[in-house]
C-alpha cells in the first residue's frame, strides 16, 4: 500500500492490515527504511502472535571478481535489531529444510551425502543432521579455511569441518558406474 | 552519603528531599540526554525549562549529550528555543552527528595531515543534518549511486547514521567501499529503535549498522553513548570534572551505561524509554554487565530536581 507521506511519522500512521500474522524476510533488493518501519509495526502490534521468519542468514552473495552484494542475512539482522527479537531461520544451517526433504523422501542420514561449497551453511547443516558431508572447492571456501577450523580447539569450529572434499563435483564421475 | 562518586554498585534510589540536596549540592554540572528527558516529540517535559533556568541561577553548568543523529547542533539550538528552553547555545550541545564528524575529522584529517589528498571522502548514510555536520568538519562527501570505487578520490570512511532513506542500493554501495580495509566503518549511535509520540517505535541507527556490519564482515566504531567518545569531546571543550558531574538520561542501555563508563553518577528519569522495573531487574541480575546499567538514582521527571537547588 502507498505510504501516506514522506517521513517516518507519516508512515507510522498508515493503516496496518489486520490479517497479517507473520513478517517474512527474504532477499529484497528494494529493501528500505520504510519497509523496515512497517515490519517493526507489525511485530510490535502482534507481539509473540506475529511470527518473524527469515529465509536464510547468508551475509553476502559473491559476484565475479571478488565483489559481492549484501545477502538476506543483513536484512534479517536489521529487522531483528529494530524489533529486539530473534527470527526463526528456515534456511541452512538450520535443519528445517532437511526435515522437509526427509519427511517427503525416505532418507537415511547414514546413507546420504550433503554436497556444498559453504562451511557455515551447507557443511554445518549436513554435520548437524548426521549426514556425510562433502565440500567442493568450486565455490566460496578454500582448503586453508577448513584447515584453520580443523586445527582449532573450539567445538563450534570443528562442526564446520567436512568429512571429505573434492576440487569439483565432476571429480565424482569416475566413482560412478556406466 | 552525598557526593558524585561513580564507583561501586549503584542502588537505584529515588532522589527526593534531603537526598536530593546532598546529591545536587556538590555538583558543578549536569549532562542531559534530550529525547525523553527534556522533551517528548514536540512537547517539553513540564518543568524542564524551569529546571534549566534554576541550574543557571545556581551557577551549575548544563550540557547536552544526545545520540540523535538527525539534526545539526544549529538546528538543535533552534529546537531548544522553540520548546521554551532559554540560553542553550549550539556549543553546549553534543549530538552524535557532531561528534561523529569530529571523530572522522580526527581520523581522516588530523595528526600529520594524512597523505596529502585532503583525507579522502566520507560516504554518509543519513539525512541533511548529519551530512551538514560532516561538511562543517571540513570533510568531503561521496555521492550516492556513484560509479565503481577508484573512479574518483577514495572513500576513506562509511558513516552510518539515522537514515530514513536507507535502501538496499545504498547498503551495497557502502559495502563496495568497505572492501578496502583502510576504509573506516563508523556509526553515530547504537540505538535499535526510538519511541514515537503515539507509543509506536521507529527503527534506529543500530538496526542499519547491523545490516552494514553483516554485509561487510566488519565491526563499526560506534561514536555515541554508551561509548565514551562524546564525553571526551565535552571534556576537551569544557573541561568537566567527572566526580562533580551528574548524568541524567532516560535509557539504561545508553545514558546510564555511558555515565558509568565515564565515571559519572547517574540519574534515570522516567519520562522516556526505560521503566523502573527494568532498572530493578538489572539490579537483581547475577550478571556483572547488568549491574552497570543500574542508575545511582531515579526521578519521575527532571522537574523533581528543582527542589534540590537553592532558591
Amino acid at each position: 500500500a502507498a505510504l501516506p507521506g514522506p517521513a517516518p511519522a507519516d508512515w507510522a500512521q498508515a493503516p496496518l492490515d489486520p490479517a497479517v500474522r507473520a513478517v517474512l524476510v527474504g532477499f529484497d533488493e528494494h529493501f528500505s527504511y520504510a519497509k523496515l518501519c512497517q515490519a517493526l509495526r507489525y511485530l510490535l502490534r502482534g507481539g509473540p502472535d506475529c511470527l518473524l521468519v527469515g529465509t536464510n542468514r547468508d551475509h553476502r552473495l559473491p559476484l565475479e571478481g571478488g565483489a559481492a552484494i549484501p545477502g538476506t542475512g543483513c536484512l534479517v539482522k536489521a529487522v531483528e535489531t529494530a524489533a529486539q527479537r530473534e527470527a526463526f531461520i528456515v534456511g541452512k544451517p538450520n535443519r528445517y529444510m532437511f526435515d522437509c526433504v526427509a519427511s517427503e523422501f525416505d532418507i537415511d542420514p547414514a546413507r546420504t551425502i550433503m554436497v556444498g561449497d559453504r562451511l557455515d551453511t551447507d557443511i554445518l547443516m549436513g554435520n548437524s543432521c548426521g549426514l556425510t558431508t562433502l565440500l567442493t572447492l568450486t565455490g566460496v571456501t578454500t582448503l586453508d579455511e577448513v584447515k584453520g577450523h580443523q586445527e582449532s580447539s573450539c567445538p563450534a569450529r570443528q562442526s564446520l569441518v567436512p568429512d571429505y572434499y573434492v576440487d569439483s563435483i565432476a571429480d565424482l564421475l569416475p566413482a560412478l558406474g556406466d | 552519603r552525598g557526593g558524585c562518586s561513580g564507583g561501586g554498585m549503584a542502588s537505584c534510589r529515588r532522589l527526593s528531599g534531603a537526598g536530593l540536596r546532598e546529591v545536587l549540592g556538590p555538583a558543578q554540572g549536569l549532562l542531559f540526554d534530550c529525547d525523553g528527558v527534556l522533551w517528548a516529540g514536540e512537547r517539553a517535559v513540564p518543568g524542564a525549562p524551569e529546571l534549566l533556568e534554576r541550574l543557571r541561577r545556581s551557577g551549575k553548568a548544563a550540557l547536552f549529550v544526545s545520540n540523535n543523529s538527525r539534526r545539526s547542533v544549529a538546528e538543535l539550538e533552534r529546537r531548544f528555543s522553540r520548546l521554551g528552553f532559554r540560553g542553550v547555545r549550539a556549543e553546549h550541545v553534543f549530538s552524535s552527528a557532531l561528534c561523529s564528524a569530529l571523530f572522522l575529522r580526527q581520523r581522516l584529517l588530523g595528526g600529520g595531515g594524512g597523505n596529502g589528498n585532503g583525507g579522502g571522502r566520507v560516504f554518509v548514510l543519513g539525512g541533511e543534518g548529519l551530512r551538514g555536520e560532516v561538511r562543517d568538519a571540513g570533510l568531503r562527501l561521496a555521492g550516492e549511486g556513484e560509479p565503481a570505487p577508484g573512479a574518483a578520490e577514495p572513500v576513506r570512511a562509511v558513516l552510518v547514521g539515522y537514515d530514513d532513506q536507507f535502501t538496499f542500493a545504498k547498503l551495497a554501495q557502502a559495502c563496495g567501499y568497505l572492501r578496502d580495509p583502510q576504509c573506516l566503518l563508523v556509526a553515530t549511535d547504537p540505538d535499535p529503535w526510538h519511541p514515537l509520540s503515539d507509543g509506536q517505535r521507529t527503527p534506529g541507527t543500530g538496526s542499519l549498522t547491523a545490516a552494514v556490519e553483516t554485509a561487510s564482515g566488519r565491526k563499526a566504531l560506534v561514536v555515541g553513548k554508551p561509548n565514551t567518545y562524546m564525553f571526551d569531546c565535552i571534556v576537551e571543550r569544557f573541561g568537566v570534572d567527572p566526580s562533580r558531574t551528574l548524568m541524567v538520561g532516560d535509557r539504561l542501555e545508553t545514558d546510564i551505561l555511558f555515565g558509568k563508563n565515564c565515571g559519572l553518577s547517574t540519574i534515570l528519569t522516567l519520562t522516556g524509554v526505560s521503566r523502573l522495573e527494568e532498572a530493578q531487574a538489572y539490579m537483581a541480575s547475577d550478571s556483572a554487565a547488568a549491574k552497570d546499567l543500574v542508575p545511582n538514582y531515579y526521578v519521575d521527571s527532571i522537574a523533581d530536581l528543582i527542589p534540590g537547588l537553592d532558591e
